[in-house]
């Protein structure tokens, strides 16, 4: 792997950790690397970090790219000067938002900009603030203007429906018709700027992290405070107890279970399946009892710490937490056959939202949107943590890319994830071994990154320790964020009708993703969708 | 379905608190505070802020602090909810001033180490006592 890195230019490398290996790299230079590294040397592209490195003693911002491969993370460091100007790479898609960010949040400046108006801040903010910057105290709260930065497009009559920042995560997703057919499409979301990384940065220390992680989803939190612990793990090199990897491997598949029963239950809902919602959700209940049993809650377990787990599970909550399984197992499992063989689910899904190959590549879509392209790209596999190594499933890969093939990919998912637990389930001595967690000493100035699959896909955690158990920068990226820029590929030249499923086959969070504003072209008439399953007339 | 394994509202016992703040200062959402009045300490629990994580309750050195079986909290206000324990501060043995340590701290602290008695003295008495020396 490092042979390929080479031809594409890049020399000195540091290794981190294990996995990962990092290098510097000139900022003129960098459009060129990503490109060979994405487009020849079949690399992910992950995310990357705009940091404000002024509190580390240098000047300007950095950027750290994440690409990562087989067994390989790596790292590309780029020092831009205050003045000077990033260029984005106009044929990566999946380099746009990132970039964009750490415009907005860090001050970035971009040399041919994709979104000219604020893109992860309210259109409110002032165009002078940049939260994530070390000189912004967390405690301010900028003077806001209402404004709409937005570009209107007044051939097309747009009316954007007022946005009430009532839940987290408010998204708008605009759809241009020509009668019923998709002609172009546009996302605009980032309502509410919680300032989450800030809070972590500045006002928590590093061990009450996970608690505000796990928080950042409601579905699969888990996951977010796994990965964070393994951020930190990483750049300090703790080595976390077997026992303890064996949880979370337990833990995170039960919230694997969790989140796609929900999805295919919804699913079943829009494509009209009552009784399979119905069943599903019910069984859905069962696992939630399963995490209740094992941890003490329902969602939020609270049992990550930086270096392994609390002392929570018992040799009887294992013992009924098995006994509840292998109920759960047969029933689950019937259900999913019965799903997986329904007429139904094929006559409404097949060939709805097709997402080539080269399409889910260069928008770096993750988890089962890119693994219902024909890419194998699962964290599991390639990187393993936990103890993925230790245990034995398979990674289910489908080549046609319509929404069907999603479904299929969830469900094969699930039926995988009950064979992992079964097998964890039967280390339980290995599970109760004391120690559970690993004495560790705070390092400032170190480096890391974690990364899970959750539900939705790869999931990033990148940190820069601080002094005295403080972080210096935090960053997250959900799995939903890598998936939204697909919706520009798989959505345009699909009917109108097809787009409620299209939006919810990349599973965003529902509860969050509440309306979507159609704009006929042809008519100048616009038609909202809340709840992404009712249409009514405006 | 409920099980006996949930995680429910901290409950703090008032005999065995002795105001050392190891829980308020590991609790990752502020929701255990303590405040200091001249002559006792206190330990306020907000149960509408508590997460449950139950990092107090293994900060808490004298295990005073346990997760019990009540998952129901309600009330009119948020001060209906607040938990409060008042630890009284220890009094000086010459003049009985407060001091800055609570009397419960004291206590242990004599268990641990048996010739403590200068420690009962507040700063004003510890300077006379050695001056007269």
């Amino acid at each position: 792997m490092i042979d390929r890195l080479r031809e594409c230019g890049l020399r000195d490398f540091t290794y981190i950790d294990d996995e990962t290996v990092t290098t510097c790299v000139r900022p003129e230079e960098l459009s060129q690397i990503l490109r060979c590294l994405i487009l020849r040397a079949g690399l992910h592209f992950s995310t990357c970090v705009g940091v404000d490195v002024r509190g580390l003693g240098e000047q300007g911002i950095e950027i750290y790219y994440i690409v990562s491969g087989k067994k390989l993370r790596l790292l590309l460091r780029t020092s831009v000067a205050p003045s000077e100007k990033i260029e984005v790479p106009l044929d990566l898609p999946c380099t746009y938002w990132c970039l964009h960010e750490a415009r907005d949040l860090v001050g970035l400046n971009l040399r041919n900009e994709v979104y000219t108006y604020r893109f992860v801040l309210p259109d409110s903010y002032p165009r002078s603030v940049c939260p994530l910057r070390k000189d912004y105290q967390y405690s301010e709260r900028p003077l806001t203007k209402c404004v709409q930065e937005m570009p209107t497009r007044p051939e097309k009559a747009i009316t954007l429906f007022p946005h009430i920042p009532y839940f987290y995560e408010h998204e708008d997703f605009i759809v241009y018709v020509d009668v019923d057919k998709i002609v172009d499409f546009e996302y605009r979301g980032f309502y509410n700027h919680r300032g989450i990384e800030k809070v972590g940065e500045t006002r928590l220390k590093a061990d009450q992290v996970p608690f505000i992680a796990e928080r950042i989803c409601g579905i699969c939190g888990y996951t977010h405070s796994c990965a964070y612990c393994q951020a930190v793990e990483s750049a300090l090199r703790i080595d976390i107890p077997e026992s303890a990897r064996l949880t979370r491997t337990l833990l995170l598949e039960v919230e694997r279970i969790e989140s796609h029963l929900l999805w295919l239950a919804i699913l079943c809902y829009m494509i009209n399946l009552r009784d399979l919602f119905l069943k599903l959700m019910r069984c859905r209940e069962h696992v939630m009892s399963m995490g209740e049993i094992l941890t003490g809650n329902r969602k939020m377990y609270g049992i990550n710490v930086i270096g392994g787990v609390r002392d929570f599970i018992t040799s009887e909550r294992i013992e009924k937490a098995a006994r509840l399984f292998s109920e759960l197992k047969t029933q689950c499992t019937k259900l999913l056959q019965e799903l997986k063989s329904s007429e139904r689910l094929r006559a409404a899904t097949r060939g709805v939202g097709t997402l080539s190959r080269e399409d889910a590549l260069i928008t770096g879509a993750v988890g089962p949107v890119a693994r219902a392209s024909g890419i194998d790209y699962d964290v599991r596999k390639y990187l393993p943590y936990a103890a993925y190594s230790q245990v034995s499933f398979s990674i289910p890969v489908y080549s046609e890319g319509d929404v069907y093939s999603r479904a299929l990919v969830r469900i094969d998912e699930t039926l995988e994830s009950i064979d992992i637990i079964d097998q964890v389930l039967g280390m339980s001595r290995a599970l109760l071994e004391k120690p559970h967690r690993s004495e560790y000493e705070w390092l400032p100035c170190r480096v890391g990154v974690g990364m899970t699959e959750a539900p939705r896909g790869e999931d990033v955690h990148f940190i820069i320790t601080g002094h005295d158990l403080r972080l210096y920068r935090w960053r997250v990226r959900a799995p939903t964020y890598a998936n939204l820029p697909s919706l520009w590929k798989s959505l345009i030249g699909e009917k109108l009708e097809h787009a409620n499923l299209i939006i919810a086959s990349i599973d965003p969070c529902l509860a969050c993703t509440d309306r979507l504003v159609v704009v006929d072209t042809g008519l100048g008439k616009v038609r909202k969708i809340t709840r992404l399953v009712e249409v009514r007339e405006a | 379905m409920l099980f006996h394994s949930i995680r429910g509202v901290p409950a703090i016992d008032p005999e065995k608190c002795m105001g050392c703040g190891a829980c308020a200062s590991k609790c990752p959402t502020d929701s255990l505070t303590l405040h200091r009045t001249r002559d006792s300490i206190l330990l306020e629990l907000n149960v509408a802020r508590c997460i449950r994580c139950a990092y107090c309750a293994e900060a808490c050195p004298n295990n005073a602090i346990t997760i019990e079986d009540k998952y129901t909290v309600i009330g009119r206000s948020r001060e209906e909810l607040a938990i409060r324990v008042i630890v009284p501060l220890a009094r000086c043995d010459s003049c009985g001033e407060p001091l800055r340590h609570s009397a419960r701290e004291v206590e242990l602290a004599r268990e641990k180490v048996p010739d403590l008695n200068v420690i009962k003295l507040c700063d004003k008495c510890k300077v006379k006592r050695v001056l007269a020396r």
